[in-house]
This record gives structure tokens, sequence and C-alpha cells, in this order.
């Protein structure tokens, strides 16, 4: 009877085993790659940090969390930090209400639909860095054909990218015109997944108005998207480096310095290897703090 | 007293013509039930009725007003969508409020935070939800007014959607159909529940569904329609036992109408072996469809009455009764014959081998190749008798 009932359990074990061996070896590929290409650079980054290597130079030293604390007094990373946040504070919600704005007038339209889809999806294909150039040139303020328009109309002379005052504002509303495309794109795959039965409701129970449609219907429908577009532009707006590296290299008065673009001139003009490290830890946290708040309140709150 | 018109209603999409001269008279409190295969356009009536989809031609009228420049919401009809239609992001409450907050509060009473500040709000608010309990009352889910839609199951979110249509009284209730989300188990029961309903409420409703039994168990009258255009309205024991057409013969009931090809000749109809004596409008030697329901049929010799002559297939048990599918030998052409369990046994012994099926031709249809009744216009006005 032991005998019996004892072969099939450990059969049963060594099947199990044999199972867990499977899947450890299916999943060991993708693990290393994970490893080799995520986990150890950042790694390598932080002990970087941790170090005063400069690039080239054949001697360094370890100096603990030296390099955070001078960065954290550093008055250029600190500036560079506030003019990224409010950089990201204006194309943010710019980018996401005229993406909103536009997918919503493009999706109501039958025949030119694919037209205008196209049209405003064209930032998103070009190079930043090329359009940055024609950026400058249209905002010149002796060359460029908006700023002779503005004067032939009477608003008199500006300089966008010399104007302590206007410089991220010029760079935020670049940063929106390439954005805008691709939040459409995302925007008009949620209105497209909006139920049309929800509207007929809608129509019956006297919600006919623009305004109430999209109050009670497509904008709380939209509500996974957004949040993901949201998440998305943040983390996109971050990382503005090509227009600054184009067209004004922080100027004028360092109000344009932005977090990447401070980290390139220390790690690859000034090649202080560590502290541009530091700060690369750094930049890595707020991206990551983003996608946690993504991932554990956001996703919980808007999936009905 | 006429409670809904349809006069002439067309409606084309792009090439197809999807509603062609559809006229429709629907009495005070009446249920009526449009029945079809998808695509046949009962669901564009609905839409045109509602206000939702506007009619190429012709007139809609709600209660002897016309209403065809009138917004949905003017027409004070409701509806309830095969999805459901619940707005996902609304508790039960607030999708059953819906209607009566679009209809009572106005734009600044319905601002997300202002609203709270207009003097009216709580009062207005305070009726709703008071109307709101008494319906959810009734359909039995006030314990639900708080959950959303996504945590409720299939019949309870049938309720809710019943519950926000019932909320406003409406002159006319649409219901596009409302059932076919639902488990068969259900589904028969809220057929029920529905009807009590609406017995219950007294308002007209206009049911749309594809599947004949919820249309002849539930209505009072049925139209039933085909490309576009109504083929028959009647009781549903006058599409059953009357049809003016083949198709809806061969629509309504179950197990389906049996077809036999036949031609005319000098007494009446020819079919297979048999010679039926039905009167028939078609000179002889036409070719003409023969229905016979399954009931039409018996295993007991009758004197006098016609025989056909076919084969025993396989045999269906539904416990009271048994349906017997035979093959006429000739043709190969199936017949399905419905019996007793007791004649089922009492002739078992000899189904075997070919056996002679006795047909009461008083119940045979006749129809031409067009799909017309020519089996005489005092047989069809008898009928019409018979099954009233």
């Amino acid at each position: 009877m032991t005998t019996v009932t004892a072969r099939p359990t450990a059969s049963r074990h060594a099947q199990m085993r044999a199972e867990a061996v499977a899947g450890y070896a299916f999943a060991t590929p993708a693990l290393l790659l994970i490893i080799i290409l995520l986990i150890a650079p950042i790694i390598v980054v932080f002990l970087m940090s941790l170090t005063d290597y400069q690039l080239g130079a054949l001697d360094w030293s370890w100096v603990g969390l030296g390099n955070y604390s001078d960065m954290f007094a550093d008055r250029i990373f600190l500036r560079s930090l506030g003019n990224t946040f409010i950089y990201v504070a204006i194309v943010v919600p710019g980018s996401v209400i005229f993406g909103l704005i536009i997918a919503i007038l493009v999706q109501e339209r039958t025949k030119s639909k694919a037209i205008y889809q196209t049209i405003f999806f064209l930032p998103v294909t070009t190079t930043l860095i090329a359009m940055s150039v024609v950026w400058h040139f249209l905002l010149n303020p002796s060359l460029g054909p908006v700023t002779s328009l503005a004067r032939a109309l009477g608003f008199g002379e500006f300089d966008v990218f010399g104007d302590p005052g206007l410089v991220l504002a010029g760079l935020a509303v670049i940063g929106i015109w390439q954005l805008v495309g691709f939040n459409m794109i995302l925007f008009l795959a949620g209105l497209t997944a909006i139920p049309r039965d929800l509207y007929d409701a809608a129509d019956i129970d006297g919600a006919d108005g623009a305004w109430d449609r999209f109050a009670r219907v497509t904008w709380p429908m939209l509500g996974p998207t957004t949040l993901f577009v949201v998440v998305t532009t943040t983390i996109t707006a971050f990382r503005v480096f090509d227009t600054v590296a184009v067209i004004t290299r922080g100027n004028p008065m360092g109000r344009s310095d932005v977090l990447l673009y401070t980290l390139y001139k220390v790690g690859f003009q000034d090649f202080n290897i560590g502290p541009a490290a530091a700060m690369t830890i750094a930049f890595l946290v707020f991206v990551l703090v983003v996608a946690l708040v993504q991932a554990f309140v956001i996703d919980r709150r808007t999936h009905y | 007293m006429s409670n809904l018109e349809l006069s002439g209603i067309s409606k084309t999409f792009g090439a197809t013509r999807v509603l062609n001269d559809v006229s429709l008279s629907v009495r005070e409190g009446e249920f009526l039930t449009l029945v079809g295969a998808s695509g046949c356009g009962k669901s564009t009536v609905l839409r045109v009725i509602a206000g939702l989809e506007p009619q190429d031609a012709g007139t809609v009228q709600i209660g002897g007003r016309r209403v065809d420049h009138l917004r949905p919401k003017q027409r004070n009809v409701a509806m309830v969508f095969q999805s459901y239609a619940l707005y996902p992001h609304m508790s039960v409450a607030e999708n059953m409020a819906m209607p009566l907050v679009m209809q009572r509060l106005n734009l600044a009473e319905r601002l997300p935070l202002l609203g709270r500040l207009m003097p009216r709000r709580g009062r207005l608010m305070t009726e709703i939800a008071a109307e709101v309990d008494t319906v959810a009352r009734q359909l039995q889910i006030e314990t639900l007014l708080a959950r959303k839609p996504a945590q409720l199951s299939g019949g309870q979110r049938q309720r809710v959607a019943l519950g926000r249509s019932m909320v406003r009284h409406p002159d006319v209730f649409l219901m596009d159909e409302p059932l076919s989300n639902l488990d068969a188990k259900l589904r028969v029961h809220m057929r029920t529940e529905l009807t009590e309903l609406h017995r219950r409420l007294g308002v007209t409703f206009i049911y749309v569904t594809h599947d004949q039994v919820e249309a002849m168990t539930m209505s009072d009258r049925v139209a039933l329609m085909d490309e576009g255009r109504i083929v028959q309205l009647g009781t549903p024991a006058e599409l059953y036992h009357n049809p003016s057409d083949l198709r809806v013969a061969r629509f309504i009931g179950s197990p389906q109408i049996n077809i036999l090809s036949g031609t005319t000749a000098g007494e009446g109809v020819a079919v297979a072996d048999a010679m039926l004596q039905i009167p028939v409008t078609v000179p002889r030697g036409h070719v003409v469809s023969v229905g016979l329901r399954a009931e039409a049929l018996s295993l007991d010799a009758v004197v006098g009455r016609a025989k056909i002559t076919a084969k025993l297939g396989h045999v269906e048990n539904l416990g009271a009764e048994v349906f017997l599918h035979f093959v006429l030998p000739d043709t190969g052409a199936p017949l399905v014959l419905r019996a007793t369990l007791d004649a089922y046994e009492a002739h078992r012994g000899k189904l075997d081998r070919p056996v002679a099926i006795t047909v009461d031709t008083s119940r045979a249809l006749v129809f031409d190749v067009e799909g017309h009744r020519v089996d005489g216009p005092a047989r069809v006005a008898m009928r019409a008798m018979a099954s009233a």
C-alpha cells in the first residue's frame, strides 16, 4: 500500500522539479539580457557616481557620496532642475490638452481624417535636431519670418531665444509641437475604443450637447488613455535636450539650462564623469517615480 | 388609440436600402415585437423611432404628435440596448439617475464642483434619489445602488438598464435585443419578468429580437421583417397558423416548418406519393411549396386522410414529446413529426420500415414560387378565424 501511494508522489515531485527547471531555463535568456542591458549599466553608473573619475584620466579614487552633496549645493544643477520642472509643467498640459482637442476634432472628420492624422503626426516623425535649426531660423529676431510678421502687425520686436523670460516658453512650444501628434494618435485610439452605444444612451438620456457628451462619456472613458499619455509625456518632456543643445545652449544667462544639457556639459565637455553619473542617477530617480506613480496609483484608479 | 405611428419610413445607408416604406401602427400599452434575421432592418426601425437615426422619408408620431424634428430626449422614449450601454464610471444609482439629472438640473447645477453651490441642486438631487430608489425596489436592485456596472452580473446589469429607462416614465419603451447577452436559463426567466413588467406598467413596448421564441411568448403582436420591409404583422397565433408568406412560415415555429415541393393537380396538390385535397388559386401543373407543421403530421391512421410514406431517421426525445425526423425515400427531403411520447411508444415497433404518415390537410399551407400563400382566400380567412 505504502509503495503504491509513495511512487506517484515521488514522480509528481520529480515532474514539478523538471517543470521548474524548464521554466527557469526558458526565462534565463531574457533575464540575462535584462541584467546585461539594463541592470548592469545602472549599477556601473551608480558606482561611477561614487568616484572622482575623469574621462581619460589614469587615476581615480572613491569619494563616497561627495558627488551627491556637491550636486545639491551646485547652483547650476539646481537651476537646471528648476528649469526642467518649469519646462515639464508647460509641455505636459499643453501637449495633452491640444492632443485631446485635435484628436476629438480629427475623429469627427470622415473623409479627411487620414490626411489630418498624417499632418499632425508629421512632427513626430521628423528629427528634432534638424527641426530645431528650422525653428531657430523661424524665430530669429532679424531674419525669421515669424518675427517679421509680428513686426509688420505691430507687435514690436521680440527675441524668443534671447529673452530670459521667454526662452523656456519658446522651447516648450517646440516641445508641444513635437509631442501633440503622438498624443493625438494615442487619444484617437482611446476614442475609437469608446462604444457607440454609450453615446446613443447619452442622447436618449438627454446628455446630447457637446459639453455633456464630453463630460459624461468621452472624458471619463478616456481616463486610462489620458493617464498613460500624461506619464509618457512627462517622461519625454523630462528628457528635453536636442532643442537646448542646438538652439540656446543654456543661454541666455543659464535660463534654458535643463537637466540633461547640464549633465552633458559636465560629463562630456568638462569630462567630470563622477558628478555626471550622480546627475544621471538623480534623473533616473525622477523618471522612476513617475513610472511608479503610474503603476501603483493610477492604474488601479482608472480601470472600470 | 394609437400610441405610435410610423408611416412610409425609408432609410438608406450608402447604396443599401435598409428600410423600405415601413408603416406600423402601435396601440397604447401594446407589446409589439419586431422580429427578423440580422440585417433585416429591425434595429434601424427602433433607432428611427428613438431619433438616433434620421429617416430619409416618412413620419413618426408618438402620442399623436409628429416627432420627426425632435431630438431623442424630447421624444420621451427610453431605450434598453443589447450591450446595456451603462456608464462604466458611474454607480448604479448614478446610471439610473442620469435621465432625471439631465431633465431637471440646468447646466450650472450639473457642473462637477460648482454645481454643489447652486441653491436648487440639493433638493432636486434628493427627489431624484428617492425616485431612483423606488424604481430600484421594483426591480429588486436596491442593494446594488452603490456598485459600479463592472461589479454586476449580466442579469443585474440588465435590470439596471431597465431601471434607467423606467425612472423617466417614458411614453414608449424601446428594447433592442435586451436578452441576447444573457445565458439561456436567465433569458427564459427575464422573458417572464419583462412580460410582467409590461403588464404592470401598462406602457407601450417595442421589442426587437432575432429570436422567434421571444417574439411568440412575449408579444401582443409581432411584425416579421425581411429586407427592410414588414412581411406580416399579426398576433403570434396568426403568424404561426396563418402565415401570409413562406418567409414567415419558415421563421416562426420550432421545429422549423416542413416545406415539401409539390405540383398543382386537378383536385389539389401532389406531394411525394400523396395527393392533398386543397383548393389553390394556381393553375394545374405549377410547382408550389407545401408547408406542414410538425403537429399537422401523425402516425395514427385516420380514414380519408392523405398519407406520405417516409423512413425514420433520428429521434429527438424532449421528455413529454418527441420529434421524429423522417426522410422521404425518393427525394431525401426531411420531414419532422411531433408526437407525444405515448404515441411514439405505440408505433415504435413498425418504425424500422418506411411508414405512412397521416397529413392533416386542413392545416397544410401552400405557397407559390414567390412565397405567397395560394391555398385560397377562403381558407386563409377560415384559419384566421380558427386562430383568433
